[in-house]
């Protein structure tokens, strides 16, 4: 016969009161910020974007251009921003190190993209987002990165590509 | 919590050859990684370490009759689930953080050096983010018998997934966002970035989820109706 016990104290079967206690207040509170702060969602970005026109007069020998290239319904992308760009030290780190260009296709919103979008695309071979590719000031060196492998190897890896491009920019037989 | 019940958890698992083969595995792939990448993915993370040590946390002892016995001790229900959870958090963080370390220290060796606050940040994560994925296998195992917790996990991570991918595909915030909160209530991550918008938001509700997570299997136990009779 199945044992049966009651749940009063002393039981060894009564119930988490404090436990469901706070439970539900962290879940009132969870759903009141939720509604709190949704209005205030899209403006998390901190990295100093620079316009596309400007970016190659803005890059500089130790300087050079970073485009990021997204889309709105890109997941990773999301993430990306999320983990990186809304983080104050290292949105400040990508706009220190480089001349940050956000480079956003628009292809399934509206059909096609601006014409200067479709032009930096088909340079860099753009097949996949996000793809992060970073070009010396004179354009004729470049790294590129496709996907995102989480908050920590990209600022590694974005390093690492800045130093490659550097070096093969300075380098006597480039 | 029950530090017998800890112990005995743990000394299970190390005598489990596929259990100690994964997590051999789960350890060594991400430091690999860092030494011939120098990338830093999956160092610290305690997800699937977590999954590996405490699957079938209690659903075993619920199939295999260790239960009844378990609870003809002076044990209580809510001290049992407790000290799994404790169990699986405090191991899986452990060989997390011992693999961050390591990870850092051939980052390093290799000239990627991450600074002290990205490692305390990391190392932070890692703890918190042990204890949310133990308080979400107590509970699953808790609701199924056997490793069906498994099954539970790749439901709800897998329609998770899939919702939040169509209402972004198709442009439906509502049912993205419902994708969203199934994934990460299977897949709990403490994000502690704090200072962010959405960042105080994000810590709410992993701890809400790890609150309602233990909060409902203590509750899901205690109703559980055990038989003491043999065949």
């Amino acid at each position: 016969m199945p044992a049966t016990e009651g749940r009063g104290a002393g039981s060894s079967r009564r119930d988490p009161a404090v436990l469901l206690v706070i439970a539900g207040i962290l879940l009132v509170a969870r759903v009141a910020l939720g509604l709190y702060q949704k209005p205030a969602a899209p403006s998390a970005d901190l990295v100093e974007w620079h316009p596309i026109a400007g970016a190659e007069a803005e890059a500089g020998r130790n300087r050079p251009i970073l485009y990021d290239f997204s889309a709105d319904w890109c997941g990773p992308c999301q993430a990306m921003e999320r983990d990186v760009f809304s983080d104050r030290r290292q949105a400040q780190t990508l706009s220190q190190l480089f001349v940050p260009v956000h480079v956003v296709d628009r292809q399934r919103e509206q059909g096609r993209n601006p014409p200067e979008v479709t032009a930096l695309q088909d340079r860099f071979g753009i097949s996949a987002f996000p793809t992060l590719v970073v070009v010396s000031a004179d354009g004729r060196q470049h790294e590129s990165i496709t996907g995102y492998p989480g908050a920590m190897a990209l600022m590694a890896r974005l390093q690492q590509a800045r130093m490659a491009v550097l070096e093969r920019a300075a380098s006597p037989a480039h | 919590m029950n530090g017998a019940l800890m112990v005995a958890l743990l000394r299970q698992r190390m005598t489990s050859p596929v259990r100690v083969v994964l997590l051999v595995f789960l350890f060594g792939f991400p430091l690999l990684g860092a030494w011939a990448m120098q990338s830093a993915r999956g160092l610290g993370d305690p997800f699937m370490i977590a999954l590996v040590l405490g699957a079938g946390a209690i659903g075993q002892d619920l199939s295999s009759g260790v239960l009844q016995l378990t609870f003809a001790r002076p044990v209580s229900r809510s001290s049992y689930v407790l000290s799994k959870w404790a169990a699986i958090a405090l191991a899986s963080a452990g060989i997390a953080l011992v693999q961050l370390a390591l990870g850092f220290l051939l980052l390093s060796s290799r000239g990627e050096p991450m600074t002290a606050s990205a490692l305390a940040r990391s190392a932070g994560e890692t703890v918190a983010s042990a204890a949310g994925v133990g308080g979400v296998i107590v509970l699953f195992s808790s609701l199924l018998p056997g490793l069906g917790d498994l099954a539970l996990f790749l439901l709800l991570g897998l329609g998770g997934s899939l919702m939040g991918f169509l209402g972004q595909a198709r442009t439906l915030p509502t049912l993205a966002k419902i994708g969203q909160e199934m994934s990460s209530f299977a897949v709990p991550h403490a994000d502690l970035s704090l200072g962010s918008p959405g960042s105080v938001y994000a810590l709410v509700a992993f701890a809400s989820n790890l609150a309602l997570a233990l909060a409902l299997a203590i509750v899901v136990l205690n109703r559980r109706e055990l038989s003491y009779a043999s065949d």
